[in-house]
C-alpha cells in the first residue's frame, strides 16, 4: 500500500444461496489508475463492481474509497459512475437529458449543465446529438452517452461492466481506444470488468484475474502473461503447452528438465525454489518454439525431435500440433510460411518462453 | 327517445361517468402500491399477500357488496356492532369502496406484470447517478410503467363501468346505467328502452377497449438496448418498506374481512343480532337447483367456448395476411361487450321466432358461452403464436396430413392454454350475474340470481351459505386443473 492507493477492498465475500460470488476478495487500486477484473463468466467479476457500486451488500468485507469506509454509504451517494453493460439508458429521455440526470441531481444551474453536456458529449465525438432519442441511435453511440453520462458528474471512479461486449469487434477495438484516450486524459481511476483477454491486455495499467470469486493473480499485463501464476492463468492468457517435468539439475542461470519429449533448459526464476528430482509443470509459449526440418545448427542444446500430427493453415499462419514424446504433444506457429511440413520435425526452444507454474 | 325524457336515465348516465373514474382511480392506487411493494421491497409474508390479492378474482364481483353490507351495512358487524352506529356505509360512497376493492386485483396483475418488465438496470444507474428511491420512482419507474398503468386503467375502467352486480346491491337508490337498464327490462319490462341504453353503454367501453388496443400496439418502455437484464431490483428500505408492509397487510385483512365474514354469516344465526352457531342456511342448496344449473351452464358454456377457440384459433392463425386482423379483432371483439349487452341482445335476439330460444337453458349456454369467446381465443392465440409454424410444417414434410399434424402436434401443444382458457371461461360463467339475469325464465334459477333474490329478500344468512359454496366450487375447479398443468395456482390463475 502506498500513498496513491485509492481504492482498497479487503476480504470481500458474498454469497447468493450455494454460489459464492465473490470470496475473500481483496485488492488495491491505485489512483488514476486503469484497472480490470478479467475472467471467465461467473468467476465473480460483476459482482465486485457492483458491490463497489453498493447495489449489493457484502456479506463480509470491506471497501475503502479515499481513506473513508463506504460499506454503510447508500448507492446514490457513492460518487462512483458506472457504465452497464447493457447501457442502462433511460429510454424516456433523450440524450441531453439522459446525460443530464446526474447534474439536475447536483443541482448544478441550467446553463452550467447545457454546458457540461456539450462538454462531455464532445468528449467522446457526439457533439449535436443532444436532441436525439435512445432508440434512434446505433449500439456504438448508445455505448457513448452512456459512458458520457457516468463522466457528466465528474465521479471518483468510473466502473465499467463489460461496456464492449454488444458491439460488432471492429467497433470494439475503436471504441476501447477511445475509452483508454479519455480516461488517460481526465486520470479519472477506473475499475473495468471484462472477460477478454486481449481487451483487458491493450487498457489496463494492471489486471486482476479471477475465478470462482477468487483473485487469481494481479499484475500487469507483461507480468501476467510472461509469469503466470498458476496454470488457470496460463490457460486465460491462451498458453496451451503445458508440461509435466521433472527437474534434473539445477545451475545459477538455468534450471534442466526431464521431459517426456528430452531435456530442456529454463531460466530459473529468482523467487521459486527449485530442487533436484522435483515435479514440476511448466507452460511454454508457442511463440518460443521454432519448427525446422533439419537440426538447427546453434541451438541444439534445446531441440527435441518430433513428429507433425496435425497442422491448420490459415494464410497468415500455419499452426502445428507436434507430437514429442509421451503424452506431449506441442502447440506451435509459424508465421508467414514458405512451406508446410509434414512427418518428423525438430522443435528448438527459446529459454525465456519456458515458464514454471507453481503448483499450489 | 323516450328514454331521455326520463329524468331517471339521465341521472344514471351522470352517476355512471362519476363514480368510474373514481372506482378506477381508487383501483389503481391500490393495485399500483400492492404490485410495487411486492417487486420492490423484501417484506415478510409477500406470497399470502399475493394469493389474497387474487382472491377477488375468484369470486362475483358482487360477493364483495354482500359482504360489505354484512360489515358495514345497517347491521354490519364494524357499523353497528363494533362502532355502535345506526347507519351504514351505501349509496356512492359504499359503491366506491367496494368497486376499488373487488376490481384492484386486475390493476394489480397488469401493474405487476409491468413492474417485473421494467428493466431494473435503469433504477440501478439512477441510484448510480445520486437519485434517491424515492427521486428514482417519480422519474424511473413510474414513467416506464406508463404505458402499463393507461393498460389497466382501461381495463379496470370497462369493469367499473359496466359492474352490475355491485351498484345493485350497494347502491339501492343511487343508479348508475347498468341499473338503470335492469330497470328498464325487469321494472317496466321495456325492452326496447333497454337496448338503447345497453348502446350508451357499449359506446364507452367501446371506445376504451379500442384505444387499448391502439396503446398495446404502440410505444412500450421495452429495454431499448443490449442484453438480458437483472432480475434483481433495487430494494426498498427503512420506514417506506414498513409503511407499504402496512399498507398490504391492511388491505389482505380486509379481504380475509370481506370473504372471511361470509363464510361466518353462513354460519350464524342472525347476522348482527344473533350470533349462534347453525347448520340451517345450508339447506338452501338442497333447496333448488341453484348451484347445479350454474355448474352445469359454467362446465357447458366453458367447454364449448374453448373448443370453439381452438378451430378458430388455428383458421384466424393460418390466414396469415388476408383477413387476419379482422377476425382476429372479430373475436376479440365481445370482450368489449358489457355482460349485459350481450344479456340483453341475445334476449331482444332470440326472443321471437323463428329464433326462440328463450325460456330454456340453452340460450343462457349460448349466451356465456359467446361471452367467453374471446378469454379461450386469446390463451390459445397467444401459445400458438408461441409454437410457430415450423413444427406443423415439419409434420407435414414428414408425411402427415394437415388434420393429423394438427391432432399430433397442435393440439398437445395447446393442452396448458386450452386448459388455462377453459378454467378461466368456467370461472366466469360460474359467477356471472349480468347475463344470466336477463336470460334466464320462471322455474329456472343460478346461484347467483338465487343470491341475489336472497339479499334482497334479507336472507343473509342463506345468500352467504350459497356465496360460499359457489365461491368453494370455484376454486376446488382451478386449483383441480391448476394440478394438471403442473404450476402453481397463482400463476395458473396469472396466465403463464
Amino acid at each position: 500500500m502506498n500513498e496513491q492507493t485509492f481504492i482498497r477492498i479487503e476480504h470481500l465475500t458474498k454469497a447468493f444461496g450455494k454460489t459464492v460470488a465473490a470470496d475473500d476478495l481483496s485488492l488495491t487500486v491505485d489512483k488514476g489508475s486503469f484497472t480490470t477484473l478479467l475472467g471467465p463468466s461467473g468467476c465473480g467479476k460483476t459482482t465486485a463492481l457492483r458491490l463497489i457500486a453498493g447495489f449489493a451488500q457484502p456479506d463480509k468485507g470491506q471497501i475503502y474509497i479515499g481513506e473513508q469506509l463506504i460499506n454503510d454509504v447508500p448507492p446514490h451517494r457513492r460518487e462512483v459512475a458506472m457504465v452497464f453493460q447493457s447501457y442502462a439508458l433511460f429510454p424516456h429521455l433523450n440524450v441531453f437529458n439522459n446525460i443530464a440526470y446526474g447534474l439536475k441531481l447536483r443541482k448544478v444551474s441550467r446553463s452550467k449543465r447545457k454546458e457540461r453536456v456539450e462538454e462531455v458529449l464532445k468528449l467522446v465525438e457526439l457533439q449535436g446529438m443532444e436532441d436525439r432519442q435512445i432508440s434512434q441511435l446505433s449500439g456504438g453511440q448508445q455505448q457513448r452517452v452512456a459512458l458520457s453520462r457516468a463522466l457528466a458528474i465528474s465521479p471518483k471512479v468510473l466502473l465499467m461492466d463489460e461496456p464492449l461486449s454488444n458491439l460488432d469487434a471492429k467497433l470494439r477495438v475503436s471504441v476501447r481506444n477511445q475509452i483508454r484516450a479519455i480516461q488517460q486524459r481526465l486520470g479519472i481511476t477506473t475499475i473495468y470488468v471484462t472477460h477478454d483477454q486481449e481487451e483487458a491486455f491493450s487498457l489496463s495499467d494492471r489486471i486482476a484475474i479471477m475465478r470462482d470469486g477468487r483473485l487469481q493473480q494481479i499484475g500487469t499485463s507483461w507480468e501476467i502473461y510472461h509469469n503466470p501464476r498458476n496454470q488457470f492463468v496460463a490457460d486465460f492468457m491462451g498458453m496451451t503447452n503445458f508440461v509435466k517435468a521433472k527437474i534434473e539439475t539445477v545451475g545459477k542461470e538455468s534450471v534442466v528438465l526431464n521431459t517426456p519429449g528430452g531435456r530442456l533448459a529454463m531460466f530459473r526464476e529468482k523467487d521459486l525454489e527449485f530442487s533436484i528430482g522435483q515435479d514440476i509443470l511448466v507452460t511454454i509459449r508457442s511463440e518460443g518454439i521454432e519448427v525446422n526440418k533439419h537440426t538447427p545448427v546453434s541451438r541444439a542444446d534445446n531441440t527435441l525431435k518430433g513428429e507433425v500430427k496435425q497442422y491448420s493453415y490459415t494464410g497468415k499462419t500455419v499452426k502445428y500440433w507436434v507430437n514429442v514424446g509421451e503424452g506431449m504433444t506441442l502447440i506451435t506457429e509459424h508465421p508467414d510460411p514458405k512451406e508446410i511440413l509434414t512427418g518428423k520435425v525438430y522443435l528448438t526452444f527459446d529459454k525465456s518462453c519456458i515458464c514454471p507454474i507453481p503448483i499450489k | 327517445m323516450i328514454m331521455f325524457g326520463k329524468p331517471g336515465s339521465i341521472r344514471a348516465i351522470k352517476h355512471s361517468f362519476f363514480i368510474t373514474p373514481l372506482s378506477t382511480l381508487a383501483a389503481l392506487c391500490l393495485g399500483y402500491i400492492f404490485a410495487y411493494a411486492q417487486n420492490y421491497t423484501n417484506i415478510p409474508g409477500k406470497r399470502i399477500f399475493k394469493v389474497l390479492a387474487l382472491l377477488p378474482m375468484l369470486a362475483p364481483p358482487f360477493i364483495v357488496a354482500l359482504s360489505w353490507i354484512l360489515l358495514f351495512g345497517p347491521h354490519g358487524l364494524i357499523t353497528g356492532g363494533l362502532l355502535g352506529v345506526r347507519w351504514g356505509i351505501l349509496g356512492w360512497k359504499g359503491l366506491w369502496m367496494v368497486q376499488s376493492v373487488a376490481f384492484f386485483p386486475y390493476a394489480y396483475l397488469i401493474i405487476d406484470g409491468v413492474l417485473q418488465r421494467v428493466d431494473s438496470n435503469l433504477e440501478f444507474a439512477a441510484k448510480n447517478l445520486g437519485a434517491s428511491g424515492l427521486h428514482t420512482f417519480w422519474t424511473v419507474t413510474l414513467p416506464l410503467s406508463s404505458p402499463g398503468l393507461v393498460n389497466a386503467a382501461i381495463l379496470v375502467a370497462i369493469y367499473v363501468f359496466a359492474d352490475f352486480g355491485n351498484p345493485l346491491l350497494i347502491a339501492g337508490g343511487w343508479s348508475v346505467l347498468p341499473t338503470a337498464i335492469y330497470r328498464q327490462v325487469i321494472g317496466y319490462y321495456d325492452l326496447e328502452g333497454a337496448a338503447v341504453l345497453c348502446t350508451l353503454l357499449l359506446v364507452p367501453t367501446l371506445i376504451l377497449f379500442l384505444t387499448a388496443r391502439k396503446i398495446l400496439g404502440g410505444s412500450s418502455y421495452v429495454t431499448v438496448t443490449g442484453r438480458e437484464t437483472q432480475s434483481e431490483k433495487p430494494l426498498v428500505g427503512g420506514i417506506t418498506k414498513w409503511l407499504l408492509f402496512g399498507f398490504c397487510a391492511f388491505l389482505s385483512l380486509l379481504i380475509v374481512l370481506v370473504y372471511g365474514s361470509l363464510v361466518v354469516g353462513a354460519f350464524t344465526q342472525t347476522w348482527g343480532i344473533d350470533w349462534s352457531f347453525t347448520l340451517k342456511h345450508w339447506s338452501v342448496l338442497t333447496g333448488s337447483s341453484g348451484l347445479s344449473n350454474s355448474l352445469l351452464l359454467a362446465l357447458l358454456a366453458g367447454l364449448g367456448a374453448s373448443f370453439f377457440s381452438l378451430f378458430a384459433c388455428y383458421f384466424i392463425y393460418k390466414q396469415k395476411f388476408l383477413g387476419k386482423r379482422f377476425w382476429d379483432f372479430v373475436v376479440l371483439l365481445p370482450a368489449a361487450i358489457p355482460g349485459i349487452f350481450v344479456g340483453i341482445g341475445f334476449l331482444l335476439a332470440f326472443s321471437t321466432p323463428p329464433f326462440a330460444l328463450t325460456g330454456g337453458l340453452v340460450i343462457i349456454v349460448l349466451g356465456l358461452l359467446v361471452w367467453n369467446i374471446p378469454i379461450t381465443y386469446q390463451t390459445n392465440i397467444a401459445a400458438l403464436e408461441q409454437i410457430g409454424p415450423e413444427l406443423e410444417e415439419a409434420a407435414l414434410n414428414l408425411g402427415a396430413s394437415h388434420v393429423r399434424a394438427f391432432g399430433n402436434v397442435i393440439v398437445p401443444l395447446l393442452r396448458i392454454p386450452f386448459l388455462h382458457g377453459f378454467a378461466m371461461g368456467f370461472m366466469r360463467a360460474v359467477t356471472n350475474l349480468s347475463i344470466v339475469i336477463f336470460l334466464i325464465s320462471p322455474g329456472q334459477t343460478t346461484a347467483t340470481v338465487q343470491i341475489l333474490a336472497l339479499v334482497r329478500y334479507a336472507e343473509l344468512g342463506e345468500a352467504a351459505a350459497l356465496a360460499v359454496a359457489l365461491f368453494a366450487t370455484a376454486i376446488l375447479v382451478v386449483v383441480s386443473i391448476s394440478f394438471f398443468t403442473e404450476k402453481g395456482i397463482v400463476a395458473f390463475v396469472r396466465g403463464r
